[in-house]
């Protein structure tokens, strides 16, 4: 039993990774039907900004965590303004255009950090405590907190606020939206904005567990969609619930099977969980509407 | 119309960037030399004392071997691979309807499979062999230097500037008989299709292959097999040492696996013990060879971890690896999971009672910062070479001209890494050895250099690096006995006196049998 719950929370804290990266690629997805995979090239500027203002000019934490935070939506923006341009495109190729930007972002963040692995100071301190048979960081807790703080907030936003009820009504009927007067081109770039900004975030979370590695947050970007992808890149709990599962699913297959399992098969056996998750979510779409936020 | 302009600039750049993501590498030349005596039949100071040495291999029928000597070496009994078209009889006339270059004209090398030009009779220099010419002898290097998510900054890097501050320090001696070595290096980006086209683009170029990081290694064994390219390899890959082409400057991990596995059994007595590795052949290679060898001393390997080169976490492992509990672990893996599962078995506070017994990735000089506190009295290596510690034991006189040469020439700063002792890692040390000891190499050669005749004194003779490896590539398979590094060497990571990291040489050396 103590295995279990320590492979849970190990699971649980690496999910809450990927769920951060999902909800960037939920936002800009539900205002603009792009799946946006300049996610991970942002979280990766983000994290190195991030890291430049913390370890290079001293800067306090919780000023840095804002300036990787503010560069990410800067960037989130300029990506939702050449969206705006590329609307007449197919959204395929607007797609591709994101994915360049990640690779684009990828080479400069390359430039910018030392070659060898760094890893930046985490916003919630070092240290923890020990439970059960795994070891508990503070940076694990505030990852999982902010987490959850980002889910009931954007919830709360988009159910309670006059910028929530404009964005579902784009989201909805976008011609429509138009016609009474909401400003589609500022709404359309706010929510890349927010989106880019969570993606600073979730990079900045990431990497001070980890390492600052762009291709890692590639393949963290892989796993949050994949995650998103449970609640069709419309639903910020259906993504954030989507990517616990694979952490719980990796956590458990690693913590407990994983002298088990031959070489690559955890992996595989993570995807193919996850892969069951997605079609039941596909063909019981309807019965998850209602927990769309 | 300043779109327009911009439009333009944008495409063009992106059709720029384009053709160079798909059209291979770059190559650089990096040329170098001075004055100086020479090594060689027509070189007059000697190399340093502590540069590497060499003598003619036992059993084998080839008499000399000093740096001094200049019998060509197609005069070697010892056979070579088969190399048609490449060879130059000494004293053949030029072919017949070959032009005849003006007088003072340096000829220009031949291509692979044309005849080579025969010596002229004064004996002096001439172009005898492809990258070759009367005052040059062209090398090349293939590495992952801008592999920077493969970590190919930290390790090709310190391997392509020590290679040439190698190549400086001879030519500064006055190169090899009178003739100037360059190097022409191309970035793989750790691609090995770009690898190939990197090859493709070298062959015609340079006389031989340098050691420097490249998956290549493992793959391109027909194309020399078809070129005659000799390659002096960085030992990756077990394939290297089977083929007749490549003369590797480094051991193979799966022989590193087998001695590791060995030492420990037999001086630590572990019960049980973990093993780690990567997801890769050459690892999943290693891990089947030191459970083999555990085996026969009655250890069970209680916990086997695969790991990937991208794992975000690797608190799942260390979960994995206290359950199982075992004595002690080994780690046959890659720098980025492993130090990720150091810094998580750290954030637990857990380590195996007898610690981790690791392949070179750990051991590297300089490197401690980048693995953390954890691995100090925690991690153990095997490694190729000895490493200067010089708060342990004297330095060795190889590891004294590494520095040295590294101090004159190259730097220690090196992608952002200021090495404590000496320039850079095992494979640097592997690139050192071997560049090092070019004179002895290819000075027995004299005028006429051939890559047949380079390759058959390769193998007819043997090359004391001075850090505890003596190469030698035994013809028909380079890795049959006398195996060049059949002896190796354990560090393990301690508290230097300065607080920093320091690494202690455990003995007794592990050897490969």
């Amino acid at each position: 039993m103590a295995l279990f719950v320590s492979a849970l929370i190990i699971g649980v804290s690496l999910g809450t990774i990927y769920g951060l990266m999902a909800f960037g690629m939920v936002a800009s997805y539900r205002i603009s039907k792009v799946v946006n995979l300049g996610q991970a090239g942002i979280a990766a500027f983000g994290a190195s900004v991030y890291w430049w203002m913390s370890s290079q000019w001293g800067a306090p934490l919780v000023v840095s965590l804002f300036g990787g935070v503010l560069v990410g939506g800067v960037l989130g923006a300029i990506l939702g303004y050449a969206n705006l341009k590329l609307a007449n495109r197919a959204k395929g190729l607007v797609m591709i255009f994101t994915l360049t930007v990640t690779l684009l972002l990828f080479a400069w963040v390359d430039l910018i950090i030392p070659a060898y692995n760094i890893t930046p100071p985490s916003p919630f301190g070092q240290g923890g405590f020990n439970f059960q048979l795994t070891f508990i960081t503070y940076a694990q807790i505030g990852t999982f907190a902010t987490c959850i703080a980002v889910v009931l907030v954007t919830t709360w936003v988009m159910r309670m606020t006059r910028f929530g009820m404009f964005v579902r009504a784009i989201y909805d009927d976008p011609d429509g939206a138009s016609t009474v007067g909401i400003p589609l081109g500022v709404y359309v770039v706010g929510v890349w904005a927010v989106a880019g900004g969570m993606a600073g975030l979730a990079g900045i979370l990431a990497t001070s567990r980890v390492q600052l590695d762009s291709i890692l947050l590639l393949f963290v970007m892989v796993w949050g969609l994949a995650g998103a992808i449970l609640g069709g890149l419309e639903s910020f709990a259906l993504a954030f619930v989507g990517g616990v599962s694979l952490g719980v699913a990796e956590g458990i297959l690693g913590g407990m099977l994983g002298g088990d399992l031959g070489p690559g098969l955890e992996n595989l056996s993570a995807i193919l969980i996850m892969a069951v998750g997605v079609l039941y979510a596909g063909t019981k779409r309807r019965h998850l509407a209602h927990l769309q936020t | 119309m300043w779109s327009r302009y911009a439009r333009f600039s944008v495409l063009t750049a992106g059709f720029a960037l384009a053709v160079a993501a798909c059209g291979g590498g770059s190559a650089s030349l990096s040329s170098t030399g001075t004055s100086g005596g020479g090594y060689g039949s027509s070189g007059g100071s000697a190399l340093a004392p502590q540069a590497p040495s060499s003598q003619q291999n036992p059993g084998s029928s080839v008499s000399g071997g000093s740096q001094s000597q200049s019998a060509p070496a197609a005069n070697n009994a010892a056979p070579a691979p088969a190399a048609p078209g490449n060879a130059a009889p000494n004293g053949a006339k030029p072919a017949a309807g070959l032009p005849v270059p003006p007088p003072g004209t340096v000829p220009a090398p031949p291509l692979p499979g044309q005849p080579h030009p025969a010596p002229p009779a004064s004996g002096a220099n001439f172009a005898s062999d492809v990258g070759v010419t009367a005052n040059s002898i062209t090398f090349g290097a293939i590495n992952l230097a801008s592999a920077t998510r493969s970590l190919g900054p930290v390790v090709s890097e310190p391997t392509q500037k020590i290679t040439e501050a190698a190549l400086t320090y001879i030519n500064n001696r006055g190169g090899i008989n009178g003739r100037k070595l360059q190097l022409l290096t191309c970035d793989d980006g750790g691609d090995v299709t770009r690898a190939r086209a990197c090859y493709e683009k070298l062959k015609t170029q340079v006389f031989a292959f340098l050691p420097a990081e490249t998956f290549l290694t493992d793959v391109i064994h027909p194309a020399l097999a078809q070129d005659h390219v000799p390659f002096m390899s960085w030992g990756w890959f077990q394939s290297e040492y089977t083929d007749p082409y490549m003369f590797p400057c480094h051991a193979n991990g799966i022989r590193e696996a087998s001695a590791l596995a060995k030492w420990v059994a037999e001086n630590k007595h572990p019960k049980t013990v973990g093993i780690m590795y990567l997801n890769v052949s050459e690892d999943i290679a290693a891990k089947d060879t030191a459970t083999k060898t555990l085996s026969q001393y009655g250890i069970k390997v209680v916990q086997n971890i695969s790991m990937e080169w991208d794992s975000p976490d690797e608190s799942q492992h260390v979960l994995s690896m206290r359950v199982a509990n075992p004595d002690a672990i080994f780690t046959f893996t890659w720098a980025a999971p492993l130090a990720k599962f150091f810094r998580d078995a750290g954030g637990q506070n857990w380590s195996p009672p007898l610690g981790y017994w690791s392949n070179h990735v750990t051991t590297d000089p300089g490197f401690g910062p980048v693995w953390g506190d954890y691995i100090r009295d925690h991690d153990a290596g095997i490694t190729s070479f000895l490493i200067p510690e010089p708060w342990q034991e004297p330095v060795s006189p190889g590891n004294l001209l590494w520095e040295q040469v590294t101090k004159q020439y190259s730097g220690y700063d090196v992608a952002g890494l200021h090495f404590k002792y000496a320039m850079g890692h095992h494979i640097s040390q592997a690139a050192f050895v071997c560049a090092i000891a070019l004179p002895q190499m290819i000075g027995p050669l004299g005028a006429n250099v051939t890559r047949t005749a380079f390759m058959q004194q390769l193998e007819a003779h043997q090359y004391d690096t001075g850090m505890g490896v003596v190469l030698k590539w035994p013809h028909g398979d380079h890795g049959q006995y006398p195996y060049s590094f059949n002896k190796e060497y354990i560090y393990q990571w301690i508290t230097s006196p300065d607080g920093g990291w320091e690494e202690k040489h455990l003995y007794p050396d592990p050897l490969y049998q």
